[in-house]
């Protein structure tokens, strides 16, 4: 069936976050942080399986950088194998679900693992390029396959 | 009669009423008034005649005569010039063939025709018809002769060989109708088994193959299904041994296409093959076989294919069955070739326990293991070795050893297969379960799950001391503080271990333990016990034991009874325990202990905290008519005899509460809760004394009674009372007086107690549709007005569209009319809107929310005639300014969640206003329930919601950066459904 790798490695997926009374109180303000943004894109179907990007750890919490004062969000993901020709298809469903699901105030930067992908340069600048996500979006295939990943988030 | 025949011969000349006229004639034919003989010489002129339509004419009528007459009618000298006279009118013209093939289709089934006129009939048919240019209707008449030769005839044609079959197959090829494709499907297998198919073997087989897999779709007028088509295609394509050179390539290459139903019916006709076809047949093909199954079973990545698996592991079930039969020099020969093929290609995926496809080719090789004891046997040795000889593991793949090995555990068990007599395990088989053993007191939970997991499957086949071990195991789980999952798990275990080995469990866990518990003053650790006893309640053996250990502990110290009673309420509640809940109605049950002791204790006004305590009386209430409910009549009775003296009090005397002693008043109040508990679930043909005395002492408990539950209690047992007992014209009076007697008690200070009182009887009249409910609902409309008592009063709108679990109920012998909630909501809404609306301030709001209530229990089809009435009073709510928008929000959301088709056009209005209080609300709870109801407005149609897209999703934005966590997870999710409304679906 010519998949990339046909048998990945299956992690554990943690629980879901617990809601404190802080939470709910109308009065107190909750800044965006690294386990939010990981709660939005945990979910995305990778491209080949249907598996999330949490169950094979392609993205981390621990990988992930907000800073709420400064606009920030930083995101790496790793992809399961060093050549998977899925990376840009997946770092640009990340991209576009924090687009989609982020306030417009923050700056958005996902990337590759450093030394976890064999063109991993080429991929980043890619995904840094609003020209050419915006023309992926253009594009009824991709687009298709996009939002079947996403819809799962 | 003869004027009949002359009066034929116009009638068929002119072509009108043939029907009726033939009928007239066969009817004096076969009563002997007339012969076939005059019938046919009178059509003389006609038969010869040069106009061919008066010719037709004359064999419409023949045809029509010969089928009214019965079928063992004529002579063979006869029919022998029937037949050659139909054969003659086949060739005469093209337009007679449709008349002369019913013709032929009556006479085939006629008793003495012989061998030679069916062959006159093929000899006349094969040259000259060429079926599929002839009309459907005709095509069909000519395959249900086939038919009829198929199944009784096809001896008499056989010696025409290769050339009736090629007729026969160039006949049907292009077939296009489904409803002779399904009558040919059905009657070719007849046919094609027990004709010799010779060299034309491939060229039939192509010609049904064409239709595989079935392209039909189903309309609603269709008959037939496309199921129904498919299943009798591949019973075509598998019937005879000759087809299968070329049936398992045919299905395996469809098994490529990407089509779902071509894949499933591919299947099928795989599993069809190899139960079907010589198994020598399917060796030749397996190897390719295995390929693609292989493929489908474990990488198959759709979410939607779980169909898919399942049918091929049908199919793998069914080779390794054929390949069993297999019998030659040495019989297991076949099936280990294979199951070598399927080992080595498992292997890699058993090497990564941590690897996606470890799990699925576990399950793939049980599901091989369980064709035969042969396979599991080299299944087992395989996988256990593999599993066992695995050193140096990490925690995670602890948890996928330990399931992959009950999985396994669980196929030998299933094949009674000794874990002792497994090759290369004759040494090592109890290592399996000492590894569960060990690994169920790890550390870590979802280890010890999963191992508790394999011990619950593999119980049976524990040794001795292994069993030791494991009750060992079981004592420290139930004693020790885990979390729920856990806990469920070990008991569960506990359950299945007492359910094999009953003595054993009694000695070793529960005996021994018992003592030490008992004496013990450890509370949690005792109700941790009593609820581990409880789980027992399915086996006989134990019933005894868990009555006699609950009553032990109940009514000594508070917080044990709570305990104990926690766990009965948990016990009466499960169906499972149905016996041993009528084991505690026996005579000196569970339920007589605690009846009497409750009684008296209430009586002797002994230790209120633990006999009138209202936690520990609801659970005494509870369990009581919980047992109550499920014993039957007889048993009813003889709990009520017993007991109804000591409510004498009750049941028998007057009471005026204000007089009675303090002691008095409490002992009567706390007295009918327990009274409650047993009246309230008896079944209605058990007559009661005194019922019109009970109910007045009801009520004036309720009134009176300065306690809510036992003020409740009294109020719903009257409630209940009424409902089962008060029928007929003849008591409409006793109503009248309630009524009065509860208008002259509003004015006392527990007016409280007396609009709850009113609530009820009202909710009971309306249940059973009494005459009086209407009165008594215009009563609690009008008290809504009253500034004192309206609040409360809405309780009564709410009460009227619940239904309660335990009370008032079918299961309580309460008379239930079919939608009496609909027909209070009719009743009411009017009013209601209308009242809404013109009074003043201070009291709309008891309308309001007593609207809001009727909505909230009734569905979309009770409230769509009274729908443009109340949007405008919804829509007028949906600001931020208003007091009850949270309340409406919720109704709101309902709808939407229940797809009100009317609020479709009313989006534009509303949807605005949702984002509007999305954005602007001070309190979280409402932007979150505007956001789900903005959620649920995508269920509508698209060309309603692609207008207001770019709205939503320009405002929805805004929202993203609310200040609250919870808020913002609502705000994407809404917004990513938004955002995908429009957006094309692989399968459109």
């Amino acid at each position: 069936m010519g998949l990339d790798n046909e048998n990945p490695t299956l992690f554990e997926k943690s629980e879901e976050r617990t809601v404190s009374e802080k939470d709910l109180d109308d009065n107190e303000a909750e800044e965006f942080d690294s386990r939010e943004i990981f709660d939005l894109i945990r979910g995305i179907t990778d491209p080949e399986h249907p598996l999330s990007l949490e169950e094979l750890r392609v993205v981390d919490q621990s990988l992930i950088e907000v800073e709420d004062s400064i606009n920030t969000v930083k995101v790496l993901f790793t992809p399961t194998i060093p050549h998977c020709s899925m990376a840009t298809l997946i770092g640009l469903s990340i991209k576009v679900r924090l687009l989609w699901c982020l306030p417009p105030r923050f700056k958005i930067s996902v990337t590759i693992t450093p030394g976890t992908h064999a063109s991993e340069h080429a991929i980043n600048k890619q995904l840094d390029d609003k020209e050419r996500v915006a023309a992926a979006l253009e594009n009824t295939h991709l687009s298709t396959v996009l939002n079947k990943c996403i819809s799962t988030a | 009669m003869t004027y009949v025949l002359k009066e034929i011969v116009d009638v068929v000349k002119n072509g009108n009423d043939i029907d009726s006229t033939c009928e007239l004639v066969s009817k004096g034919i076969s009563e002997k008034r007339l012969t076939f003989l005059q019938f046919v010489e009178s059509l003389e002129e006609i038969l010869t005649s040069t106009d061919k339509e008066i010719r037709l004419n004359g064999v419409k009528a023949f045809v029509a005569v010969l089928k009214k007459l019965p079928l063992d009618f004529f002579q063979p000298e006869e029919l022998d010039f029937i037949n050659q006279f139909l054969c003659e009118r086949f060739i005469d013209h093209h337009s007679f063939v449709p008349i002369v093939l019913i013709g032929i289709e009556y006479t085939v089934q006629m008793k003495n025709i012989t061998k030679q006129m069916i062959v006159r009939y093929f000899n006349t048919i094969m040259p000259h018809f060429h079926c599929q240019s002839q009309l459907q209707n005709d095509r069909n008449t000519f395959y249900c002769i086939l038919q009829y030769i198929f199944l009784n005839r096809l001896d008499d044609l056989r010696f025409m060989g290769p050339d009736f079959l090629y007729f026969i197959i160039s006949s049907m090829d292009g077939e296009r109708d489904p409803n002779n494709l399904i009558l040919l499907f059905r009657i070719l297998p007849q046919f094609l088994r027990h004709y010799p198919l010779g060299h034309l073997a491939e060229e039939t087989f192509d010609v049904i193959a064409c239709y595989f897999p079935i392209d039909f779709y189903e309309t609603e007028e269709s008959k037939i299904t496309r199921d129904e088509l498919a299943t009798s295609l591949s019973r075509c394509l598998t019937c005879v041994e000759e087809f299968a050179d070329f049936c398992i390539p045919l299905a395996l290459q469809k098994l490529e296409a990407s089509l779902k139903v071509a894949k499933l019916d591919s299947l099928h006709l795989l599993k069809l093959c190899c139960e079907s076809f010589d198994p020598i047949k399917i060796k030749n093909h397996i190897e390719e076989i295995w390929r693609i199954l292989k493929m489908i079973i474990m990488t198959d990545t759709e979410d939607s294919a779980d169909e898919i698996r399942e049918a091929a592991i049908g199919v793998l079930t069914a080779l390794l069955y054929s390949l069993t039969i297999i019998k030659g020099d040495n019989e297991q020969e076949q099936l280990s070739d294979f199951l070598d093929i399927v080992l080595k290609s498992s292997n890699r995926f058993l090497l990564d326990t941590q690897a996606t496809l470890f799990i699925p080719s576990i399950k793939l090789l049980c599901s091989v293991g369980k064709t035969s004891n042969y396979a599991s046997l080299k299944i087992a040795n395989k996988v256990y070795l593999i599993l066992l000889n695995k050193s140096d593991v990490s925690q995670t793949e602890i948890i996928r050893i330990i399931e992959a090995m009950g999985l396994i555990t669980n196929m030998c068990i299933q094949m009674s297969i000794d874990l002792s007599s497994i090759p290369g395990l004759e040494t090592r088989w109890e290592e399996v379960c000492c590894y569960f053993l060990l690994y169920a007191q790890n550390e870590l939970p979802e280890i010890k799950m999963s191992a508790l997991k394999a011990l619950k499957i593999s119980t049976k086949i524990l040794t001795n001391s292994q069993r030791t071990n494991y009750y060992c195991i079981l004592i420290k789980l139930i004693e020790s503080d885990t979390t729920d999952s856990i806990r469920k798990e070990t008991l569960s275990c506990f359950k299945e271990a007492a359910t094999y080995f009953k003595e054993e469990v009694n000695r070793e866990i529960i005996q021994f333990n018992l003592n030490i518990f008992n004496q013990s003053n450890d509370i949690v650790l005792k109700s941790k016990w009593l609820n581990a006893l409880c789980c027992l309640g399915k086996e006989e053996y134990f019933f005894t034991l868990i009555s006699d250990n609950l009553c032990a502990n109940l009514s000594e110290k508070q917080a044990e009874t709570k305990i104990t009673l926690r766990c009965l309420r948990d016990l009466v509640r499960n169906v499972e325990n149905i016996n041993l809940v009528h084991h505690f109605a026996l005579n000196g049950g569970l339920l007589n202990f605690i009846l009497t002791t409750w009684i008296n204790g209430i009586k002797s006004c002994a230790d209120f905290s633990i006999f009138r305590n209202e936690i520990i009386l609801e659970d005494v209430s509870f369990v009581t008519n919980s047992i109550v409910k499920v014993i039957n009549n007889s048993e009813q009775i003889q709990i009520l005899n017993q007991f109804s003296q000591y409510f004498n009090d009750i049941m028998n005397t007057k009471i005026n509460f204000k007089t009675l002693s303090d002691t008095q008043q409490g002992i009567h109040s706390y007295m009918v809760i327990l009274l409650e508990s047993i009246l309230n679930s008896l079944n209605t043909n058990i007559k009661l004394n005194n019922v019109i005395l009970l109910i007045e002492n009801c009520i004036e408990l309720s009134t009176y009674s300065n306690n809510s539950i036992c003020s409740l209690s009294a109020s719903r047992l009257t409630a209940t009372l009424i409902n089962k007992y008060i029928d007929g014209d003849e008591n409409d009076f006793l109503i009248d007086n309630f009524k009065l007697h509860l208008e002259s008690c509003l004015n006392l200070s527990n007016f409280n107690n007396v609009i709850i009182q009113i609530s009820w009887i009202t909710k009971s009249l309306s249940l059973k549709g009494h005459r009086k409910m209407l009165q008594w609902i215009d009563w609690s409309l009008s008290l809504l007005a009253d500034p004192l008592y309206g609040k409360v009063m809405t309780q009564c709108f709410k009460m009227l569209t619940q239904t309660d679990d335990g009370y008032l109920n079918k299961e309580c012998f309460c008379s239930v009319k079919l939608l009496y909630r609909q027909r209070i909501f009719c009743y009411v809404i009017e009013p209601l809107i209308s009242k809404y609306n013109t009074s003043p301030e201070s009291v709309k709001e008891n309308y309001l929310i007593s609207i809001l209530y009727q909505m909230d229990g009734n569905t979309y089809v009770t409230l769509s005639p009274y729908f443009s009435k109340i949007l405008p009073l919804l829509l007028q709510l949906l600001s931020p300014e208003q007091v009850y928008v949270l309340q409406s929000l919720q109704t709101f959301r309902n709808l939407l969640e229940s797809k009100t088709p009317v609020l479709e056009d009313y989006l534009q209005s509303f949807v605005p206003k949702l984002l509007n209080l999305s954005q602007s609300s001070k309190y979280m709870n409402i932007r979150i329930v505007a956001l789900q109801c903005l959620y649920n407005c995508c269920d509508y149609s698209l060309i309603k919601l692609l207008p207001l897209k770019r709205q939503v999703i320009s405002e929805l934005a805004k929202c993203l950066d609310d200040k609250k966590r919870l808020v913002r997870k609502e705000v994407v999710r809404t917004k990513s459904r938004w955002l995908s409304i429009d957006v094309v679906n692989d399968d459109d």
